[in-house]
């Protein structure tokens, strides 16, 4: 069940790491385009003033529009500003670095042995992540959005901040598990 | 403060699950009283305790048109303070009855969970049980939803509910795994008691 989940995490680690390295690349080159006025990879990686989403055409702005690479598929778009940016790359970061730890921590668990130091240090980590999420997004939220709060992002927020706690929990539980498993060994 | 054993951390929030527990069975209690009392008084005209129970086809809050519909607003006791008001109908009856039933559970096994978190053995027989039950009520709680507001309601879902729904299946795996664990621990402290 374990292995399962592990490798499941792992896709969706593969997945997020894939989206933030090609979404800063797409940012580097289409912020180098735009400041020197090259067209590399412009079908790609598209900047400039005007936009068609779906019909409607955005004006007054600097947009984006990042496509898949060798497809015609969107991956992303919006506004091309600072702010945005530093949105994508918290997002990003975040949960490229909350499915690492978290397969770490369930790669750690199909071990033999339930209660090992490895899985004590991915837990700890995994909690601690969870845990600066919630300033970190919420600063996000009053900085780069400068707009209200909306309840399903204090609810994403919130299930983050309980994760956390409970993970916290969790490492004391292993660390229990941990001596228990030391002291069992030591009278074999 | 340590987090687990005696006078700790979970000694708190098991206490703090036991007030809240308290707290939804009282409102669940009463709901339930205003609800009878309210079905009953519209059924047979009677007027018991209708300034805190107001059953009637028209409310001061909505405009719809008279006798097309029936409301509800119940009071806290001797207060004016409103506790709840809506359509009294047997769909609000059963979403608010399965609501607050989950919500009794929740807090019940919370309490439970955390008070056994507080033994002197962490790894123990009781808490394992406790952890079974807490896990199949949050497992239940989404499925169990969605077929209310689905069959009963036959209303589309809506983000906040989908976001609450996911949580407590998540928190029903966690715990499953946490469950898990206990057992492993539980293992572990029989074999060691046995060589000792």
């Amino acid at each position: 069940m374990s292995t399962a989940i592990c490798y499941i995490l792992f896709l969706l680690f593969l997945f997020f790491a894939f989206h933030l390295i090609y979404e800063l690349f797409g940012y580097g080159i289409s912020y180098y385009n735009l400041k020197t006025n090259n067209k590399i990879l412009f079908d790609t990686f598209y900047v400039g003033n005007t936009i068609d989403w779906g019909g409607t055409v955005g004006t007054g702005n600097t947009y984006f529009r990042f496509k898949y690479p060798f497809l015609d598929q969107q991956m992303v778009t919006g506004i091309f500003s600072l702010k945005m940016f530093l949105n994508h790359l918290l997002q990003g970061f975040f949960y490229t670095l909350f499915f690492f730890s978290a397969f770490k921590i369930f790669n750690g668990m199909s071990q033999k042995i339930l209660f090992n130091q490895e899985v004590i240090k991915w837990l700890k980590r995994f909690s601690i992540l969870n845990i600066i999420f919630v300033p970190l997004s919420i600063l996000n939220w009053f900085y780069n959005f400068e707009s209200n709060f909306n309840l399903d992002i204090l609810l994403i927020i919130f299930i983050h901040f309980l994760l956390g706690i409970m993970v916290y929990f969790i490492i004391e539980f292993f660390k229990r598990g941990f001596e228990l498993q030391n002291q069992a060994d030591l009278t074999i | 403060m340590k987090l687990l054993g005696q006078k700790s951390v979970s000694t708190i929030i098991s206490y703090l699950f036991l007030a809240l527990f308290i707290i939804f069975l009282l409102h669940a209690i009463y709901q339930s009283i205003g609800f009878g009392i309210g079905y009953y008084n519209w059924t047979t005209s009677h007027h018991l305790f209708s300034e805190t129970f107001y059953v009637n086809d028209e409310i001061e809050y909505a405009s719809y048109e008279k006798g097309k519909y029936l409301f509800f607003r119940f009071k806290y006791p001797f207060f004016d303070q409103q506790m709840m008001t809506g359509f009294l109908s047997l769909n609000t009856f059963i979403f608010h009855t399965f609501q607050s039933i989950f919500s009794c559970l929740f807090f019940f096994y919370g309490h439970k969970n955390f008070g056994d978190l507080s033994n002197k053995e962490l790894f123990n027989e009781t808490i394992i049980k406790h952890l079974k039950t807490f896990s199949v009520i949050n497992l239940l709680y989404a499925p169990l939803y969605f077929l209310i507001w689905i069959f009963i309601f036959r209303s589309g879902t809506e983000g906040g509910m989908l976001m609450t729904s996911f949580a407590f299946l998540f928190l029903g795996i966690i715990l499953h795994f946490i469950k898990a664990f206990f057992q492993r621990g539980f293992q572990l402290q029989l074999e060691n008691n046995l060589t000792i």
